[in-house]
């Protein structure tokens, strides 16, 4: 595979931290790495799956996040949970918890690396139960590291949320307002 | 003296037991081309966390991506119990590389409000902190590098042009 085309990845958008306490992680991320963060945002995921975790039925999950301002690459920091079977259960220690990038065609991009065996962890599903916006890779089958793939199409909705003047309603859908 | 704050990624870093086997599959997953694997001498390190506060040389196998900044860095874990990248650590998402404009001036800062070094490469003549690493318990677990601003044409052209990377090794 050339490096560059196809499906797949073109460039990282955020690196992410995970954390026990949002709050007071943020000033000490801010005065360490000289970023700002958004506001910290209480995001509501209407549809995931987390195969690798044996929860297959997509159901409703709840975090919190917050993102630099500076960036590409933003730093992402999220708030670990206490559900231990969970892409981000707090069993597994904070630190260094993922890369982002864009992929251009996220399920396809998807279903060659499965190819390759690199498995799901977990998926984002959008309204139509089919479409991904976003999912992660399994990290024993990347020499322990995690990696997050997100719809090329989402880049604009996702700058428009980095500065507030947006929800990420593409997968908050049930919340949003019949027109 | 300007101000010495990071601002943006240089390179992500992760950690692998087996650099021959890890490159060929991040170059699939992230799309990345790697350049050839390097063995890189740094002749003055130290590494205060580990009791080893006087300066030694070590030797480690890496490689970068050609496509970047940010640039993709694999590095290969080590035998040695007392190190920043002992593979007594688990594979992963190691670290994340930063430029400051006053290297030392910004280890100094963030010292002073309790943020300890891990490791400091030191350049040949042993006086300038090239490059360092916070220890990982006094940021939530994660590591930052912070490589001194004056890097940034040698980095480019090491990536780009496989220039070497003398400011921290006798040549």
């Amino acid at each position: 595979m050339s490096a560059g085309g196809g499906p797949g990845p073109r460039e990282v958008f955020h690196v992410c931290f995970a954390v026990r306490d949002l709050d007071a992680a943020i000033p000490r991320f801010e005065e360490v790495l000289g970023v700002r963060f958004r506001e910290v945002d209480e995001l509501h995921i209407a549809h995931v799956e987390q195969p690798y975790h044996d929860r297959t039925e997509p159901y409703a999950i709840d975090r919190r996040i917050t993102c630099s301002l500076e960036g590409p690459p933003h730093v992402e920091l999220v708030e670990l949970v206490a559900e231990e079977r969970d892409f981000l259960s707090a069993s597994q220690g904070e630190g260094p918890h993922h890369i982002g990038v864009w992929a251009e065609e996220n399920e396809s991009w998807r279903r060659q690396l499965a190819a390759g065996g690199v498995r799901t962890e977990m998926r984002s599903l959008a309204a139509d139960l089919e479409t991904s916006p976003y999912w992660y890779t399994v990290p024993e089958d990347l020499c322990g590291s995690r990696l997050e793939f997100l719809d090329a199409s989402l880049r604009g909705e996702f700058a428009e949320w980095l500065t507030g003047s947006r929800e990420l309603d593409t997968w908050s859908h049930t919340e949003a307002e019949p027109s | 003296m300007s101000d010495p704050q990071p601002r943006e990624i240089h390179h992500i870093c992760y950690a692998v037991h087996d650099l021959d086997e890890a490159i060929p599959r991040y170059a699939e997953a992230l799309n990345k081309t790697f350049r050839p694997i390097e063995v890189l001498h740094i002749e003055h390190v130290e590494q205060p966390l580990y009791g080893r506060e006087e300066p030694h040389a070590i030797d480690r196998r890496l490689s970068y991506s050609l496509e970047g900044p940010p640039y993709v860095e694999l590095i290969e874990l080590v035998t040695e119990p007392n190190d920043f990248a002992s593979n007594t650590q688990a594979e992963g998402l190691h670290h994340i590389g930063m430029f400051a404009t006053d290297n030392e001036a910004w280890r100094q800062q963030l010292k002073s409000t309790g943020v300890r070094t891990e490791m400091r490469c030191l350049d040949a003549d042993g006086d300038k902190t090239v490059f360092w690493m916070t220890a990982p318990g006094d940021l939530y677990g994660s590591r930052v590098e912070f490589l001194d601003d004056s890097l940034r044409g040698e980095l480019a052209e090491w990536v780009k042009l496989g220039r070497e990377l003398d400011t921290w090794q006798h040549t």
